[in-house]
């Protein structure tokens, strides 16, 4: 018996970006944005979990420059999945097409491409079975955020630009995309050519890209192909919209190369669909569009819109970064307390989770809040809502609300922190009385 | 407005308003004659349909509102009441103009005072509207400013019982049933405005998922509360009840009303609203789709019909002759004879007529007593009554033939005629004696051809003559490519040219030709006006799926071989005389840049190819180079852009030489001109 080697059906890329949205805690003291805890495990490690669910053997991690030795040592060192995983460094400010154009070379089968900081409890067979039976040139995830449940958030508000995306009603064909700051201000149009060709089409401007994409192996040419001409930095505000324009616009799909991309994926690559039809005794589909004399475009972009009921979300503000971890708190199947090293009249909420080593001093309470682990928590403190990494010491009579203290910094005693972020390694003297606030080591870059 | 309490009570009378006149003039001249809502459909007046669609949705109470021929649809109405258990009512008010009018008019009349459906007298539909009234009742219990609710019908854009150039867009909410906003689309999209939708971005904040419908056939059945009469009389320039009343409300920040919808997908409803409309629904009602409102359910007393294989409906007393073919889908009325050899398809027959032997007809609408003699052809075409097709009488496509028109032996009828019996000055009610048109119905023949009221109806608004031609009747075959064509036409066709002829199959290229040809001869030859030989051509254009591109480069040899240069000043033949006459229509073909860049090219290959000398073609060429840019039809750049380009220097010596020729008329263009190319094309305009 012979083994041929296994092809696989879709090498997976995860895409470990630096985090604008969440500093300080992504700075270089504490970690990159894969690393970050969500219940005291990197965020990383859900996206290597979700990808080793559906199937997929092959990762590369692309992170940037700084932060790669931290992920570079997780991957090697920490994680134990069975994923055979690979990681590449890009340059620091390198976009997410231009990542993938660097790696161009490695990708050899349609490729999934995931956001290190989107959490989801999506099934993967679903959005991969929708590329599988439809197959599209893109399949892009797209997802109703949920409501936070406000207040205690952190001291920076990013606000998100409002997406308007717009999708086939009968084929969950994605056929619009606009971002409300490319728009003109007052005005919504489109043209009627394309409600012609997609007469129920549903706008929503609450869905979000979850930056979790399926593409055809010919797209990564593309991407090379025009990075070359000028930047395609990423690939949510580039190369999406530019498939979906090529899905109705000729001349733009023939200028950007868009079809000539995909005339070489077809040579290079006849598949086996017309030997099929050859040999089968079932009239070819009959190709009523060409027969028209329309054109029809290569390209076709399916969105995958996300249950309501199913989570999902990015980590990629501080407020979202806070939802998650709440949400997971909940949710999460771990001994809550496994050090068990309270002490009498300490008070622990059921929804908190407190990593292993971490000691909490008396009459202490700590409510919503996720602790990790060799942390010290020192007598009569009150924690509510908040996130304390690893080897933090938070002294006597501290109080914190709706703040994350990030890894090996040091609250000391009498202060009171309400929606502050304290960066790693910092001390925040005593009897410190802040909010909203960024506590953080200024640093030369 | 009346006070509010009444509203509610549910035990009211179900009340209907028909507006029984469409305000338009498609069926003219038919309807110089007679009330559109009387139009035999499948042999039943068009307002039975509604009468029977409002009796099933359980209207107690019907007002009908007629302005035109109003002691017809009276008549009718009394008639008709005799033997339905509703009461109908007529209002008539004979200086309506719009629906708003009558909309004004019913609020100061004070009939109505409760919810109520609001239809046209042209809807044939078999749906059910229990559940639309109490989802409106539900939601006027909740919501005081939910004053309307539109029916509206899934289909896809090109499903056949939608109008075209009657199209609609509607964006909704599908959680609230709110209609957001209200497009109309028109067929032929000549402006960027008309080939985009636009609304407002504020309707984002407050719907935030929308769903953009371009599937909904809109067949304008309103369930109307009270105030709507009275928003009009409030807003008195409401004219439309879409364009102006609903886009009005929906834009409206100050009257916070809102609009709902309610949509139905497995039922039948459309409007009769043209020509083209009322050949698609009377085959939808012979096959049946609108059951149970089909001819052998015999909604009039004295019908009888009978159902018979292949969708043949026949009363009983119809006599067919032994050898005449009654192929599929025909319905023949009462009385009526059909001779020897005589081949019947896809028709609807009226009452008592007669027709002779050897006659075919084949999609066309034959009303109540029409004599057609031995060996006519009728093709796509609508007869009404009593009237006589001589011997040898060819009807074309698209005819509409109005009362009592005579038509005399051994004549052809061009394709989309109308003809009419009534005197040339309607206005005039003296009776001005008709003058028959022999050219038109022959020597023994009686009528004459109808000539459309001129743009009459379009002082606030431009319309596309071409958006009046599709909707009318057998236009429908065409018309799908057509909109591609439109949409293609100026940027594409250019570039394509030059491998069109391999394409193209030699047949149709051929028939155009000469069917141009023959256009232009008779143009040049009767004098017609310019607007009326571009209308003739681009009919022709539209009818062989054609583009502008091969109408240009028939046209513009055409109009030129009409030029002698040697001829003298005076004669019309000189190149001046000839390009001041007929260069406009030239001029309309011409759209747009690389139109225009085209329209060059043609021109220089047409003027070598009349004269191989260049001397001569010189002669030709120059003078209208001049003319073109002089008038506009081509524009500096063009000009420049055909200088410049490869192809110019290309071709046959002739050609090439001709370009030279125009050598010093850029130079003047060059220098006069200070260039200014930083218009780049933005990308979203260009259409695929």
């Amino acid at each position: 018996m012979s083994y041929r080697k296994r092809v696989p059906e879709f090498q997976a890329v995860i895409m470990a970006g630096y985090g604008n949205g969440l500093y300080p805690l992504t700075e270089e003291n504490n970690m990159p944005k894969a690393l970050l805890p969500v219940v005291n495990q990197p965020m990383i490690s859900y996206q290597l979990a979700w990808l080793e669910s559906s199937g997929v053997t092959d990762v590369i991690v692309v992170s940037l420059t700084s932060g790669s030795k931290k992920l570079g040592h997780y991957l090697d060192r920490v994680y134990e999945g069975q994923l055979h995983i690979s990681m590449e460094v890009v340059d620091d400010n390198t976009g997410t097409a231009d990542a993938l154009a660097a790696i161009k070379d490695k990708i050899n089968t349609d490729f999934i491409v995931i956001s290190c900081d989107l959490l989801t409890a999506l099934i993967p067979h679903q959005l991969l079975d929708m590329h599988r039976s439809e197959d599209p040139t893109v399949t892009a995830l797209f997802f109703e955020p949920l409501k936070g449940e406000g207040g205690a958030s952190g001291s920076s508000k990013v606000k998100e630009v409002t997406q308007y995306v717009g999708i086939d009603g009968s084929n969950s064909q994605l056929i619009y995309l606009n971002n409300s700051d490319d728009m003109d201000s007052d005005e919504f149009s489109l043209r009627l050519s394309l409600l012609e060709k997609h007469p129920v089409m549903n706008v929503s401007r609450l869905l979000q890209d979850a930056h979790l994409y399926v593409f055809k192996r010919w797209v990564i040419d593309l991407i090379a192909e025009v990075s070359n001409k000028r930047t395609m930095a990423s690939i949510k505000e580039h190369v999406l919209p530019l498939l979906v324009k090529s899905q109705h616009q000729r001349v733009l799909a023939d200028r950007e190369g868009v079809t000539k991309a995909v005339e070489a994926a077809i040579a290079a690559n006849p598949g086996t669909q017309k030997l099929a039809l050859s040999l089968s005794t079932t009239q070819p589909p009959e190709n009523e569009e060409a027969s028209a004399g329309e054109w029809k475009s290569p390209v076709t972009c399916k969105a995958f819109v996300l249950p309501k009921e199913v989570y999902c979300a990015r980590g990629n503000t501080i407020p979202n970064y806070f939802e998650i971890n709440r949400y997971y708190t909940k949710i999460t199947d771990k001994d809550r307390n496994p050090g068990a090293t309270s002490q009498v009249q300490t008070q622990v909420g059921a929804d908190c989770l407190i990593g292993d080593d971490t000691r909490i001093g008396e009459r202490s309470s700590v409510k919503k809040s996720t602790i990790g682990s060799h942390v010290t928590i020192g007598k009569n403190v009150k924690i509510v809502n908040s996130i304390v990494m690893d080897h933090a010491i938070i002294e006597d009579n501290v109080r914190i609300e709706g703040c994350i203290i990030c890894n090996g910094s040091k609250v000391c005693e009498k202060s009171t922190l309400k929606d502050c972020e304290v960066g790693g390694g910092f001390r925040v003297e005593k009897e410190t009385t802040a909010r909203n606030e960024q506590l953080v080591d200024f640093q030369e870059q | 407005m009346p006070p509010k309490e009444r509203v509610e009570s549910s035990e009211q009378v179900l009340q209907a308003v028909i507006l029984a006149d469409s305000f338009d003039e498609r069926f003219q001249p038919i309807t110089l004659e007679t009330a559109r809502c009387l139009l035999p459909l499948c042999n039943v007046p068009l307002i039975s349909y509604t009468f029977e669609f409002l009796a099933v949705a359980g209207v107690q109470e019907i007002f009908v509102f007629c302005c035109s021929h109003s002691d017809k649809v009276k008549a009718f109405v009394k008639q008709y009441g005799k033997s339905s258990n509703m009461k109908i009512h007529t209002i008539v008010s004979q200086e309506c103009m719009s629906v708003g009018d009558a909309m004004r008019e019913l609020d100061a009349k004070q009939l109505i005072d409760t919810d109520f459906i609001l239809v046209t007298g042209d809807v044939v539909s078999n749906m059910k509207l229990d559940k639309v009234l109490e989802e409106h009742r539900a939601r006027r219990q909740a919501d005081k400013s939910a004053i309307m609710t539109m029916v509206l019908k899934k289909a896809s854009p090109q499903h056949r019982s939608r109008a075209v150039g009657d199209g609609s867009l509607f964006v909704l909410d599908q959680s609230s049933k709110e209609c957001l906003h209200y497009q109309p689309v028109k067929a032929f999209k000549s402006t960027r405005q008309d080939r985009r939708m636009t609304m407002g971005m504020e309707i984002f904040d407050k719907h935030p998922e929308v769903q953009i419908r371009n599937d909904l056939i809109d067949c304008q059945v309103d369930i109307c509360s009270v105030e709507v009469p009275a928003l009009f009389t409030e807003n008195f320039d409401y004219q439309d009840i879409r364009a102006d009343f609903v886009h009005g409300i929906l834009t409206s920040d100050l009257l916070g009303k809102t609009i709902h919808f309610h949509e139905v997908s497995d039922v039948y409803a459309a409007r009769v609203r043209s020509t083209q409309m009322y050949d698609a629904i009377s085959k939808d009602i012979i096959s049946r789709w609108t059951f149970p409102m089909v001819p052998d359910s015999n909604l009039q007393p004295d019908d009888c019909y009978e159902f018979r294989r292949g969708l043949v409906y026949k009363e009983r007393s119809v006599v067919l002759s032994r050898t005449c073919v009654v192929e599929e889908k025909v319905v023949i009325g009462a009385n009526t004879q059909i001779a020897e050899n005589s081949v019947l398809s896809n028709c609807v027959i009226g009452k008592n007529c007669i027709i002779g032997a050897n006659v075919k007809i084949d999609n066309a609408y034959i009303w109540d007593n029409v004599t057609i003699k031995d060996n006519c052809v009728v093709q796509h075409s609508i007869i009404a009554n009593g009237a006589v097709l001589e011997q040898e009488v060819t009807i074309s496509k698209g005819c509409l033939i109005s009362f009592n028109v005579i038509v005399g032996a051994n004549t052809t009828v061009p394709a989309y005629s109308r003809l009419t019996t009534l005197a040339e000055d309607e206005d005039d009610d003296s009776d001005a004696t008709l003058i028959s048109d022999p050219a038109v119905v022959g020597a023994t023949g009686r009528g004459r051809s109808f000539k459309e009221a001129e743009v009459s109806d379009s002082e606030d608004e431009e319309v596309d003559p071409k958006n009046k031609l599709v909707n009318r009747l057998a236009f429908d075959l065409s018309i799908l490519e057509l909109e591609h064509q439109a949409l293609n036409d100026s940027a594409s066709d250019f570039e394509s040219e030059g491998s069109d002829s391999e394409v193209d199959t030699v047949n149709p290229a051929e028939e155009l030709d000469r069917e141009i040809a023959q256009t232009l001869e008779r143009a040049f030859k009767e004098g017609h006006d310019i607007d009326i030989a571009a209308l003739e051509l681009n009919t022709l254009r539209m009818a062989s799926n054609s583009n502008f591109h091969e109408m240009r480069k028939r046209i513009i040899p055409g109009v030129l071989r009409n030029i002698d240069l040697t001829a003298k000043v005076g004669s019309g033949n000189t190149v001046k005389e000839v390009l001041a006459r007929w260069g406009p229509l030239i001029g309309k073909m011409i759209h747009d840049e690389a139109d225009q860049v085209d329209g060059l090219f043609i021109l220089q290959r047409a003027c070598a190819g009349l004269h191989g000398d260049i001397s001569q073609a010189q002669k030709l060429f120059a003078p209208a180079l001049r003319y073109f840019y002089d008038v506009d039809i081509t524009e500096e750049d063009s000009i420049l852009g055909w200088y410049h380009s490869e192809k110019s220097r290309q071709g046959t010596e002739t050609e090439r030489k001709l370009r030279d020729v125009a050598t010093p008329m850029i130079e003047f263009l060059e220098q006069s001109s200070e260039d200014d190319e930083d218009d780049e094309d933005d990308e979203d305009d260009e259409d695929e």
